[in-house]
């Protein structure tokens, strides 16, 4: 027996740590009745029990411990939120880390760079606008819908733009866990976007809901942009919210589709007083 | 308020004492070099301490560590279209499952780990570092969790793949050995090259 079920099967033994493939009840009802799969199964736990630790055995080069101590030691006081400490401490990395072949995404000019990811952003709000149909939140928002839309728009621009978007790539850490902020907003699942098929994401899109206000939250790298929380409009008027993470790492840009925007807005300012 | 949430974290002395081997091994093993996994390891420390107020769920730090690793590592690497090519053109064998013990060297392991493009290889290496699924995977590195199961299926299979085979083909090379044939474990790696 070797057909798209097994396969499929296979696929989730591939994906599932040891722990839950014994207890996943889809596997265990077809192995019972498969000894090709069940076969597969077995030898993936052999070779997973064999593979892992010797994966993790690598010897760690002496001294290494007290150089990372030495050089985080000078940020361990400090009120890292503060954005000047973001400055000096990009200083302090700046000297600690060893030139490398750096991706071409370099931080230059960065109120040209804001300019233009704004404008970018900006752009893909509008196209946004005519082709979103407003979902729940909690439902998954699909890559290739979402894909689609900023793919479209790519086009019409000048891949330059899009390229001076540094890598984002950090929705897990910035909408997952990280951001305090967004801690209570219901978000339907984060799709990374990569626009140039770059592994990288240079930018990443969810479907929110908080409180009364619902829509679409666009996430991206924006390390140098200094701006406080602001409110403007699209060409078409509907209000596009404007902020930065409390680190100052990332850029938002908010379509509110529900609600008042201004009352989001005073509810954003009110984490940064 | 920002007290409240820096207590989630310990000191940065706790978090580069708890986590700083394992940040170390993930990174040697996605960079397979231990320069860069110096460097790397260094960085994401700098830049881990810099957020760690952020961090909510202490119980996911350390996956939030090896994410910052691979971001880390990403900046410094170009896109190798030519090697994800030629990865995703690797065939793979799917019915030979006999073999139940494995004895692969650490050579070996990491020259299989190089050949995989670092968008297959940092789901392995969650998989196995931090032993989860699919779903937390696609989580941490914020992307679809069909992409995550179609690049961790894909990843897995050539790893056993080129890994059973170099079993098979140091087996084959110690038989011959034992039949008085010592050109045979080095013809048997040229070939492989
Ligand atoms: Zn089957």
């Amino acid at each position: 027996m070797n057909n798209q079920e097994c396969d499929e099967i296979r696929q989730r033994i591939d994906c599932l740590p040891a722990r839950e493939r014994e207890t996943d009840d889809v596997l265990s009802s077809h192995l019972m009745d498969c000894p090709e799969c069940h076969k597969y199964a077995e030898f993936q736990n052999s070779f997973d029990r064999q593979l892992r630790p010797q994966l993790l055995e690598v010897a760690i080069p002496e001294g290494l411990k007290e150089q990372i101590l030495q050089s985080t030691s000078a940020l361990d006081d400090c009120d890292l939120s503060e954005s000047e400490d973001s400055v000096q401490n990009a200083e302090v990395e700046a000297e600690l880390v060893r030139p490398a072949t750096v991706r071409q995404h370099q931080r230059g000019s960065s109120l040209l760079k804001w300019v233009i990811a704004g404008t970018a952003v900006a752009s893909v709000i509008v196209v946004m606008m005519f082709q979103w149909t407003p979902a729940d939140p909690q439902q998954r928002l699909t890559y290739d819908a979402a894909k689609d839309l900023l793919l479209a728009q790519f086009q019409e621009m000048s891949p330059e733009e899009w390229d001076r978007l540094s890598p984002f790539d950090q929705s897990f850490e910035t909408l997952g866990i990280v951001d305090p902020q967004l801690s209570e907003w219901t978000r339907s699942e984060t799709v990374g976007m990569s626009l140039d098929d770059d592994p990288q994401h240079e930018v990443a899109i969810c479907e929110f809901r908080f409180r009364q206000w619902s829509g679409v939250l666009i996430t991206f790298s924006a390390d140098e942009f200094d701006g406080v929380p602001e409110q403007s409009y699209s060409a078409s008027g509907q209000s596009v919210l404007q902020w930065r993470s409390p680190g100052g790492d990332l850029a938002y840009v908010c379509i509110v589709e529900q609600g008042s925007a201004e009352e989001l807005l005073t509810e954003i300012l009110g984490n940064f007083a | 308020m920002q007290s409240e949430r820096s207590s989630h974290l310990n000191s940065v002395g706790d978090l580069v004492e708890d986590h700083y081997a394992d940040v170390y091994r993930f990174a040697y093993r996605l960079s397979g070099s231990h320069a860069d996994a110096e460097d790397l390891t260094q960085q994401a420390f700098l830049t881990a301490c810099r957020k760690r107020y952020q961090v909510q769920d202490p119980d996911r730090i350390r996956g939030w560590l090896l994410t910052i690793v691979r971001n880390t590592f990403l900046k410094t690497r170009q896109r190798d279209e030519r090697m994800i090519a030629a990865f995703e053109d690797v065939a793979v064998s799917s019915n030979d499952f006999d073999s139940d013990t494995f004895r692969f060297d650490e050579e070996t392991l990491q020259k299989a780990l190089n050949e995989i493009p670092e968008h297959y290889k940092t789901p392995l290496l969650l998989y196995y570092f931090e032993e989860i699924g699919y779903k937390e995977i696609g989580e941490l590195l914020g992307i679809p969790i069909g992409t995550v199961m179609s690049r961790l299926s894909r990843a897995r299979s050539v790893l056993r793949e080129r890994l059973c085979r170099e079993n098979e083909t140091s087996e084959i090379s110690e038989t011959e050995d034992s039949r008085n044939n010592p050109a045979s474990e080095v013809s048997a790696k040229q070939k492989d090259q």
